[in-house]
């Protein structure tokens, strides 16, 4: 089953660029491109992986994160690895500290970079094979 | 970020200000020393869109704008596009190139259409203002504009909505019987006013709400006849409608606030009065016409006439029921249809948005299994608003689910396409992700209450301060836009029982 990765950002041209990368890449990925699109489908949609963008129209990446930490506490949905991409990180260095973030990347990223450290966390998660 | 009239403008001025146009785009870059030709070039350009000011931003402010949008890239080398060959390759990256700035999206190996478009882009080049960014991806070469322009935009709009807000008066409304059938009502929702309502205006809305309980009772009520609806009581019940619209054009907040109102009603009645509220404030909000928001307001109205035909005991059990019973609950619908049938002058959309409530947009719905399309409009809003509402009613079977649960389970259905996402969205920017008249507790300690929503941010609606840090109440009103007010954040919602001497529209 490849792995469900959730691209979020309101570019639709890096969007689509992050998506086209990881598809070739062999992933399953959808995109979304608003605060309410990536709070619906990141809380229904059990991806494995979410890239966020933090500034979003109606509610921004970090509000999301947070939320989507709420919902895996509650026992809602199962834990995502979650990746920031945003060239907006220094302004919010004290709240992205207190979520649980794999990997904060500031932009632009190129698709290649990008997919090496999505491999990565894949790698990084992978159960021992006996 | 200073403001200047063109007209300030002088040559030989040295600009120290990076300067935008109020629409976003950049005029010029600081460090320039103004001449006729870039005055004569303004001016026309004002004349052309009649635009009289710019604004004047810093350094740092311009690259704080740019990079929320990820878009301030120090390039940390250099290319140079003329003496590229096809089979070279080049690097993803961010290039200081011809005084722009050229973002390569991926590694590309250098084709002879690539050359063409190098060439046009040295051509363009030479027009672009430095430090422009440009952005290369597969066949397409282009300024990247948009984003900047969109995110000075929205900033500059932002500021000036939040001093627009804190100034503003209310307008006079329309009378609903002076608006054509036709015309959307949007327009007239007054702005949400961070101001405190008079006592006045406060006892208006009570009393509108005591006035449609009265007559939401008389008709919902279990001891009342619901097959033999006279022409009086809808008659009466039309106007409630437009009453409820007419309050919520004037005050849409607070007309919200009055979901939270406790009252000793019977279920159906109460369960009316609210998807009749937020059915009117979702409608208007998407932009449906005054009919439409009317036939929306009836059939909320109407909707569960069909449910006073089932056996009572089967409509309060609680416990889950057996096949055969879901069955006859299931055809409630079609009752409540019938009971208006004989009712004239009912335009057949509210019909229509009684007998379809219940479809879902994948087809599993009651009672005719509809799927997408086939479904009414207003039939969709309706869905919405019923489950949102019944999620947050305490039932004989369950508990009442928590507003954060309630509108959760709106995004699961909304994701497993049960409900549209339209309305769901719609419905969260008009309530919030802590609905109007919800307590919350601020990071600096202090004890508020939601006025209004932020469609823009969820979590940072418009609070009233109610008591501060050490929790003495405030003697005068204080309006804080979280949106707009740095470090101001909510931390918890307060549960009423928390504070049981506040009325619920303290705050207001």
């Amino acid at each position: 089953m490849p792995k469900r990765i959730l691209v979020v950002d309101d570019e639709e041209d890096i969007a689509r660029a992050f998506e086209e990368a990881l598809s070739k890449a062999g992933y399953d990925v959808t995109i979304a491109t608003d605060g309410y699109d990536a709070l619906e489908k990141a809380t229904a949609g059990s991806y494995d992986l979410i890239t966020m963008d933090l500034r979003l129209p109606k509610q921004d990446g970090i509000s999301t994160v947070k939320q989507i930490m709420d919902m895996v506490r509650l026992g809602r949905m199962a834990k995502p690895a979650v990746v920031i991409i945003s060239g907006y990180v220094d302004e919010h260095k004290l709240e992205l500290s207190q979520v649980p973030v794999r990997h904060i990347i500031p932009k632009p990223v190129g698709v290649e970079d990008l997919c090496k450290i999505v491999n990565r966390v894949f790698e990084e998660n992978k159960p021992d094979d006996f | 970020m200073n403001i200047f009239k063109i007209d300030q403008l002088r040559p030989g001025a040295l600009l120290k200000s990076e300067l935008y146009w109020v629409s976003g785009e950049k005029l010029l870059s600081a460090g320039r020393k103004l001449d006729q030709t870039d005055l004569k070039a303004i001016q026309s350009r004002k004349q052309e869109r009649n635009e009289e000011e710019v604004y004047g931003l810093s350094f740092e402010e311009e690259k704080a704008l740019l990079n929320q949008e990820g878009l301030f890239f120090v390039p940390n080398r250099h290319l140079d596009v003329d003496t590229l060959k096809a089979g070279e390759q080049v690097l993803h990256g961010v290039y200081d190139c011809k005084m722009v700035v050229l973002w390569v999206i991926e590694t590309r190996r250098i084709t002879l259409q690539d050359i063409q478009t190098l060439a046009r882009f040295s051509d363009e080049v030479v027009q672009a203002i430095p430090g422009t960014i440009f952005v290369w991806y597969k066949d397409e070469l282009k300024e990247r504009n948009d984003p900047v322009v969109k995110a000075i935009t929205e900033n500059l709009c932002r500021i000036q909505e939040a001093q627009t807000r804190v100034k503003a008066e209310r307008r006079p409304i329309k009378a609903l019987n002076e608006i054509a059938p036709k015309e959307k009502l949007r327009e007239y929702l007054q702005r949400p006013l961070l101001q405190a309502r008079t006592a006045e205006e406060k006892q208006q809305v009570t009393k509108h709400f005591d006035r449609s309980l009265d007559r939401l009772t008389q008709t919902l009520h279990p001891m009342s006849r619901a097959t033999r609806l006279k022409a009086e009581s809808v008659l009466e019940h039309r106007h409630t409608v437009e009453d409820a619209i007419q309050m919520i054009l004037r005050d849409c907040d607070l007309a919200m606030n009055l979901l939270n109102q406790p009252s000793d009603i019977n279920y159906l009645t109460a369960h009316a009065f609210k998807v009749n509220i937020l059915a009117i404030e979702v409608a208007t909000t998407m932009g449906l016409s005054k009919q439409e928001i009317m036939n929306v307001g009836l059939a909320a109205t109407f909707q569960d006439l069909g449910m006073l035909c089932l056996p009572q005991a089967l409509v309060n059990k609680p416990m889950p029921l057996s096949p055969s019973e879901l069955q006859e609950v299931r055809r409630h619908p079609i009752y409540s249809v019938e009971a208006l049938e004989k009712v004239q002058g009912l335009p057949r959309d509210v019909s229509e948005g009684i007998s379809q409530a219940h479809e879902r947009l994948d087809g599993s719905g009651y009672p005719a299994g509809l799927s997408g399309n086939q479904i009414h409009p207003l039939a969709k809003i309706l869905a919405v608003i019923n489950v949102y509402v019944a999620m947050l009613s305490a039932r004989p079977y369950r508990q009442a689910l928590t507003t954060y649960d309630a509108i959760f389970f709106l995004l699961h259905n909304a994701y497993y396409n049960l409900l549209d996402r339209n309305i769901v969205k719609t419905l969260l920017d008009v309530l919030s992700l802590f609905p109007i008249g919800t307590l919350v507790e601020l990071k600096t300690g202090e004890i508020a209450r939601v006025v209004s929503a932020n469609e823009e941010a969820y979590t940072r609606p418009v609070v009233s301060l109610i008591y501060d840090a050490n929790r003495k109440p405030l003697s005068t009103s204080c309006f804080i836009d979280l949106l707009h007010t740095d470090g101001a954040e909510i931390v918890r919602i307060v549960p009423p029982d928390e504070f049981p001497q506040l009325q619920m529209d303290d705050g207001f």
